[in-house]
């Protein structure tokens, strides 16, 4: 059996994750120049198999691509065991839904995994993979 | 006379996968390829020494939209029913009932779920954490099922947080799928590519517990 605490923290995984999607879609599609706030300073951004370390580089990367309208259709979040992660509160989110780009009006599928972590009272991106709905064969 | 903004915006390329350090390369592979081997065999339990004592798994599932191919094999109630979308599974009762807890519930669920043959060459990787203390890789690609008429394909994007364990080896501590339709042009590049469903995996489950 699960305890108390623990099943409070599946709650707040929820929770928080409804938050952070809120957020954090709303930033991207709206104000992107402030986005990179949202990661860690050494946070890493994997865009559809393009790795982008630190949040610098990470904001860069985001301005250079297409204003762009994110729907969200299904989330999931789940804690992470603590001690995993230097005892810093730790949850695994799962966001996916449409998007669509200025450049190109199709609705493209995307699938984006966040980990998010709890430091000094501010909810930070550790790491961000996000891809779109594609065929993968090499 | 026109204005001087961007309009020929373009995507910047797709990679099939990220390594956050090259040297996780192999073990992420032989991680896969055990998993997979068992997770498309006949019986998944064999799992169970995949997953930590006190793990946890949820799946939440989703129609594509504007997708207007009404099949039968296009519809995902063998997932729906379990699917735990925070969109739509509000009560905080139901969200702690969804997520599957302790590696004997999560194996338990995952028996339950349609028997499948994935094709390990069409996933790409994401590679996102690799400590001593923990891995966390991400998996895009897509499956067949092999138990159901038409063979139906399926396109999935699973998480999975793992650590070492105590034997050598590595345990799986969270594990979260999402599984959707799988677009046309998912079909039409699976369907061309030399790997078919070549009937429900191999039958001898290899070495269970994935070692380094």
């Amino acid at each position: 059996m699960a305890s108390e605490v623990a099943l409070k923290n599946v709650d707040n995984a929820c929770e928080t994750a409804e938050e952070f999607t809120r957020v954090f879609y709303k930033q991207v599609d709206n104000s992107r120049h402030l986005t990179s706030k949202l990661y860690l300073d050494t946070g890493l951004l994997v865009w559809n198999g393009n790795g982008i370390n630190g949040n610098d580089k990470i904001q860069k990367f985001l301005m250079d691509l297409p204003a762009s309208n994110h729907v969200l259709k299904t989330l999931d979040a789940q804690p992470i065991s603590e001690n995993l992660v230097a005892n810093k509160l730790t949850y695994l989110i799962q966001a996916c839904g449409d998007v669509t780009y200025q450049n190109d009006d199709v609705k493209k599928p995307f699938q984006q995994t966040f980990l998010i972590v709890a430091v000094e009272g501010k909810w930070k991106i550790a790491s961000d993979c996000f891809r779109l709905q594609v065929p993968h064969s090499n | 006379i026109g204005f001087d903004v961007s309009e020929d915006v373009t995507l910047p390329p797709s990679q099939q996968s990220f390594l956050i350090d090259p040297a996780g390369q192999d073990l992420v592979r032989e991680f896969l390829t055990q998993y997979f081997a068992i997770f498309d065999s006949e019986s998944r339990q064999p799992l169970l020494e995949a997953y930590h004592e006190t793990a946890t798994m949820s799946m939440a599932a989703n129609y594509l939209s504007n997708d207007n191919r009404n099949a039968p094999t296009n519809r995902l109630n063998a997932y729906i029913s379990n699917s735990r979308n925070l969109v739509r599974i509000t009560e905080r009762e139901s969200r702690r009932r969804y997520l599957r807890t302790g590696r004997l519930q999560v194996v338990s669920f995952l028996s339950d779920l349609p028997k499948t043959k994935h094709d390990l060459m069409s996933f790409a990787v994401d590679l996102l954490v690799f400590t001593p203390a923990m891995i966390v890789l991400t998996m895009n690609g897509v499956y067949k099922e092999t138990t159901v008429a038409g063979n139906p394909s399926r396109s999935f994007h699973r998480t999975f947080v793992i650590v070492p364990n105590s034997a050598g080896g590595f345990s799986i501590t969270n594990d979260m799928l999402f599984i959707s339709n799988t677009t046309r042009e998912q079909e039409d590049t699976s369907s061309s590519s030399a790997v078919g469903v070549a009937g429900p995996g191999p039958a001898s489950a290899p070495a269970p517990a994935p070692a380094p």
